[in-house]
């Protein structure tokens, strides 16, 4: 049994990865609309990771609010600025350098803390914590203040939109 | 629980709501009133926080909020570079399309700064961050008839997403292996948890979003351009609060919750502040718009101020501490100047400062004050700064080659910026050529904003005891333990038996 | 009565602030005035404190940032006292001189009055924090001067390059007093709780041999110690005459009297290492410098070369480390100072009455200005060390000083400093004052026409009688002056047996704590 999560694990992590790759880079087509596409399959990908967890109110979440309602806004968005320009547009040669070198000593960094790291051996102890219930408990208890605080954000993200995007210039 | 520690930071939010409301009756012909309203509130707040600084130390929510000497010394800056901002944008209401808006998102800002203020946890530590942030994106691409200023803001936006990124996922890993997020829990199991290489990635990572915040070396690339391209009050606002909230999470990440580890890695500091020192003083050298000017002087002042964390002492926090008290004064000081010229002329370009001593002697001081202190000659605040930076290296010396060489690039960076920072006083005082030597008037508000930056410049570089001793109160307080166990009950008695 | 001295000249720049730009009249007065009352208060500091006592006399002290360790402090003894009176009577003539300014006239008085003010304080300020705090006050305001007054086609260079060298000879000295603050352990930069502090626990050897550079080439810097002289002669050429005065003639000493206040006494290993450095520098000063001198047609070059030629007798007077040579010094930072304001006053009329101070374009001035030209022959009789003037006495002192010790410096020293310097003044005499007059210059005025030749020529009257007074009796500034040398070459020459036993294990100090 552990064997097969662990299986699910690598194959969702990976598709992840190749879904988030081709969404940035994809080397067939480079038409906003199909990076859009495969920014969706790399989230239903996390949703799964989430499901992994137990974690089955965010991955509904996941796939609700991300893959749902955001993509169909992206989609309204893309289609309706002309970004045919855009496909046009290529990657000089030296920018992609820089960009490899510094994704390279990242990765490098990243990948040597995990080889590094100690095996954990506590984790089946937190497990329904991604169930609704208790989501709901710790976000209304011990993470209250950051998260009333968020409404204030929004505002702020709110205001802003309307401010920047109004049509007349008083 | 104790609400009553939240007074300020409730108070400014609903301070920067009830501006967003009254711009609904108030007609469109006194917009002045808002800013009038908001720096007015902003000023009883201030007096009331100095007033309560003293006996209210204490946590909340289950000691993720936490009011203590660090937090009260923060927000008295912080308050009065809001408080400053405001009075200055006053002058402007009637060319900002939106003045409710842009008032009232300085206030959400500062409130964001509040909390930043008092976070003990990394997830409070982390909203405060991005209402900051967030709010700043929309000031900085305030202007959007102008281009500059949409591109600065978009420039801000990318970058500080990816910053955020980092954050977040740095979080992810300090809970991962800590299994906690509070500053305080973490310090108490920081000595084994210091060994552990995915925590040390979470704290390298969330030192990268903050690094983003302070425009440290290899994350400053976006200061130069979004100090350029966004309206002059909103750069003056990003260059002082924004980055003091950067540096008092800084201090407090650094001095709370993994002081060992600051300890340890002191010299990480010292080379990232040296080589932030570098670059900032040598790119500033051939500019000429003076607001990119200042975005690299203010990546040369991280660098001091990653110094005094370099340190890694008492001496050296409350060094960063004081530093910073004085800075937000002295760069609020050099912005009036700047906000006063770029309103008037249009331009931010070296040549329009020209004359500007025979064109308005009030700027002139300020500008003059401003940038003397930011090069760091007495009696302005930014010497007694850079002085108390340079003792609590200097005790380090004999520990590590790396020391002296931060020094060394220390006087460097000093005899640098004074070279640049007198290229515009000389545009001031003798310029080549003048062709326009109108005088620029200069509104009451302006004047009593002037008044009080340049005069918290002189005061805090005159007489730095208390600025001092405030900052070594704070410092010193961050070694305490603030236990959330026991949440607000002890100094909710202490309180009621004060009463 | 200390603190009043220091706050007058700030007090006099307050005011300043607050009247009106265009009572320039008034602005001048309350100037005049201030700089005046401060040559009074400054006479009576003089004359209150007791000639031939060691110690620090009429202290004064406060609490000022007492959690980081720096208090206000301010006190006189041999070595400054001269100094307190030099920079009232050159702020006083550098107000007199100034009374043609027309532009931007009260940003001008308040830069001048913050000079003085900043000078004044360097010297009375015993707390080495408040000493470097008042020197840096000063530099600002230097530098707008120069800027807005200054003059000649290379002004803006010359500028530049004075402030940044400043600044970096600053910087160092700034650096070297955190390092020393921080390896006391003393926890204060007051210089008289440090002397005892580390009488009674030295700095290891190896810490004093890496300090002392930093104090001698920052504060060297500031005086234009050879090869870091470059600013000086273009800059006082290029500031307006006030600002050399006051430049030249106050400022440019605080670095000389820091090195013998500090450096001196508080590291003597470091003295050992370096003195001998010191000395072979000093010659580049008196040598090379001379030559430059001797190579200058232009007036305010020459004179500029050749006050840095006389910072080389200081630097010789420090090398030598004994009571005669660094009395010398002190009595050569007096009579310098009095000397180069006069000389940068002098300089800033025959600009101002013939419009240039090239020598080749200059000549026969006596006739034409008498008053000014006699001024002028005395200014460079005395430059050339004749006796008589109070310059003989402070030279003598350091070339006997420094004869048992280093007596092939000063074999090269008398005989280039001496020799050159006559050669240069005498000349310099020649070209500007004898001959036929120039076309053009007859009608050049002299100090002043009628009643107004009298006030008009105060200032180098203030500045001509103390030099003639202290050359005719310098024991009044001896006497008050060795005192407080004798301990200071005490501290110096102090044995390092007790340092080198106790740092031996030096490496101790670089594992962690």
């Amino acid at each position: 049994m552990p064997e097969f999560t662990d299986l699910l694990f690598y194959g969702f992590a990976g598709l992840a990865l190749f879904f988030g790759f081709l969404c940035v880079a994809n080397p067939l087509s480079r038409s906003p609309v199909t990076s859009a596409m495969f920014l969706v399959l790399t989230i239903v990908s996390l949703a799964g990771l989430f499901i992994l967890l137990h974690a089955f109110f965010l991955a509904a979440i996941q796939v609700l609010v991300y893959a749902g309602a955001v993509m169909v806004l992206f989609l309204f968005v893309i289609m309706l600025l002309d970004l045919k320009e855009e496909e046009r547009r290529r990657f000089r040669r030296f920018t992609v350098g820089v960009g490899v070198v510094a994704v390279g000593v990242i990765a490098g960094l990243l990948l040597q803390t995990v080889l590094k790291a100690v095996p954990y051996s506590q984790t089946s102890t937190v497990l329904a914590v991604g169930a609704t219930r208790p989501l709901g408990i710790i976000l209304f208890t011990q993470y209250l203040l950051p998260f009333e605080l968020l409404s204030l954000l929004l505002l702020v993200a709110m205001v802003g939109v309307i401010l920047l995007t109004k049509k007349e210039l008083k | 629980m104790n609400y009553s520690l939240l007074t300020v930071e409730i108070l400014t939010a609903l301070l920067g709501l009830g501006v967003l409301l009254l711009d609904l009756w108030i007609p469109a012909t006194s917009r002045k009133l808002l800013g009038i309203i908001a720096a007015t509130g902003l000023g009883v707040l201030l007096v009331y926080a100095i007033g309560s600084a003293a006996p209210g130390d204490g946590t909340a929510f289950g000691g993720m909020f936490v009011v203590d000497a660090l937090s009260g010394y923060a927000k008295g800056f912080f308050l009065v570079a809001g408080l400053i901002v405001l009075l200055l944008s006053i002058d402007s209401a009637d060319t900002i399309h939106g003045y409710a808006e842009y008032c009232a998102l300085i206030l959400f800002a500062l409130t964001g700064m509040l909390f930043a203020a008092s976070a003990n946890d990394f997830v409070l530590m982390f909203v405060a961050l991005e209402l900051i942030t967030v709010t700043f994106y929309i000031l900085v691409s305030f202007q959007r008839n102008r281009l500059s200023s949409l591109e600065a803001g978009v420039k801000y936006l990318i970058l500080g997403a990816l910053a955020s990124g980092f954050m977040v996922f740095g979080i992810a890993l300090i809970f991962g292996s800590a299994n906690t997020t509070n500053f305080y829990e973490i310090s108490t199991a920081q000595t084994a948890l210091i060994k552990s290489p995915v925590f040390l990635t979470g704290i390298l990572l969330t030192l990268v979003g903050l690094g983003f915040k302070i425009a440290a070396f290899p994350f400053q690339i976006w200061a130069p351009d979004v100090y350029q391209g966004a309206p002059a009050l909103t750069t003056s606002f990003l260059a002082t609060g924004s980055k003091a909230a950067g540096f008092v999470l800084l201090a407090r990440v650094a001095f709370e919750a993994v002081p060992e580890l600051t300890a340890a890695r002191g010299h990480l500091f010292l080379g990232i502040g040296s080589i932030t020192i570098l670059y900032g003083s040598l790119c500033a050298i051939p500019q000429r718009s003076v607001k990119r000017l200042m975005g690299y002087s203010s990546i040369a002042n991280a660098g001091y101020l990653l110094l005094g964390f370099g340190a890694a002492s008492l001496a050296g926090g409350s060094a960063v501490l004081a530093y910073l008290g004085g800075y937000i004064f002295t760069v609020l000081a050099a912005f009036i100047g700047i906000q006063v010229v770029v309103s008037h002329q249009e331009s931010d370009d070296i040549s329009a400062f020209a004359g500007l001593a025979r064109r308005s002697p009030w700027m002139a001081a300020s500008l003059t004050v401003g940038l003397v202190s930011l090069a760091g000659i007495p009696p302005l605040a930014g010497f007694f700064g850079k002085l108390m930076i340079l003792k609590a290296v200097a005790v380090q010396v004999g520990t590590s080659p790396m020391v002296i060489l931060s020094l060394l690039v220390a006087v460097l960076g000093v005899v640098v910026g004074l070279y640049y920072y007198l290229g515009v006083l000389r545009s001031v005082y003798w310029p080549r050529s003048v062709s326009d030597l109108s005088p620029i008037p200069v509104s009451g508000t302006t004047k009593l904003a002037l008044i009080f930056a340049v005069l918290g410049t002189v005061l805090i570089g005159v007489l730095p005891e208390t600025t001092y001793q405030g900052a070594r109160q704070a410092v010193a307080g961050l070694a305490t333990p603030k236990s959330p166990a026991t949440p607000a009950s002890p100094p909710s008695a202490t309180t009621q038996a004060a009463k | 009565m200390l603190t009043t001295l220091l706050l007058l000249p700030f007090a006099g720049a307050l005011a300043v602030l607050l009247i009106p730009a265009n009572y320039r009249v008034i602005l001048r007065l309350v100037a005049l005035i201030t700089t005046g009352i401060t040559v009074l208060q400054a006479l009576s500091v003089f004359f209150a404190m007791q000639p031939e006592v060691a110690g620090f006399q009429l202290v004064e002290q406060a609490a000022w940032i007492p959690s980081a360790g720096f208090n206000y402090h301010v006190g006189v003894d041999g070595l400054n006292i001269g100094l307190t009176l030099l920079t009232s009577l050159v702020a006083f003539a550098a107000v007199c001189v100034s009374w043609d300014i027309e532009k931007q006239t009260k940003l001008y008085y308040f830069c001048l009055l913050l000079i003085t003010g900043g000078a004044m304080g360097a010297f009375l300020s015993l707390d080495l924090f408040f000493l470097y705090f008042f020197n840096e006050i000063a530099l600002v305001p230097t530098f707008l001067m120069m800027g807005i007054w200054g003059r000649g086609e290379r002004k803006f260079h010359a500028t530049y390059q004075m402030a940044l060298y400043l600044t970096l000879g600053a910087m160092l000295a700034l650096v070297g007093l955190a390092s020393l603050y921080a390896a006391s352990g003393a926890n204060t930069l007051d210089i008289v709780t440090l002397n005892a502090w580390l009488a009674q626990h030295p700095l290891s050897s190896s810490s004093q041999r890496l300090l002392f550079p930093l104090f001698l080439f920052g504060f060297g810097t500031l005086v234009g110690l050879w090869p870091f002289h470059s600013w000086a002669a273009p800059g006082y050429a290029a500031a307006p005459p006030a600002t050399a005065m006051l430049h030249a003639g106050v400022l440019k000493k605080v670095g000389l009297y820091a090195l013998i206040r500090v450096a001196l006494p508080l590291m003597p290993d470091g003295v050992r290492t370096w003195m001998p450095v010191l000395a072979v520098l000093c010659l580049g000063n008196i040598l090379y410098c001379g030559w430059l001198a001797l190579r200058q047609r232009d007036l305010a070059l020459l004179l500029g070369n050749s006050s840095l030629a006389h910072m080389g007798f200081c630097f010789l007077g420090l090398a030598s480390v004994s009571v005669t040579g660094i009395t010398g010094v002190v009595v050569i930072l007096v009579a310098h100072g009095l000397l180069a304001a006069l000389n940068y006053a002098l300089v800033g009329h025959v600009v101002r009455a013939t419009g240039t101070s090239d020598m080749d374009k200059l000549g026969g001035l006596l006739r034409p200005m008498p008053v000014v030209g006699f001024c002028v022959v005395l200014a460079f009789m005395a430059g050339c060390g004749m006796p008589g003037f109070a310059n003989f006495p402070g030279e003598l002192g350091v070339l006997f000083g420094a004869w048992d010790r280093l007596p092939l410096v000063v074999i090269f020293a008398a005989w280039g400093g001496l020799l050159i310097g006559g050669v240069y003044m005498l000349r310099a005499i020649r070209s500007l004052l004898h001959g036929p007059v120039r076309a053009g210059l007859e009608g050049a005025s002299d100090a002043g026409v009628g009643i107004a030749l009298y006030w008009r020529s105060l200032p180098y009257a203030v500045l001509l009688v103390p030099l003639v007074f202290f050359g005719i009796s310098p024991d009044t500034l001896v006497r008050r002056i060795e005192p407080a040398v004798i301990p200071i070459v005490k501290a110096a020459a102090a044995p390092s047996s007790p340092t080198l036993d106790t740092k031996s294990p030096s490496l101790t100090s670089l594992s962690p704590r």
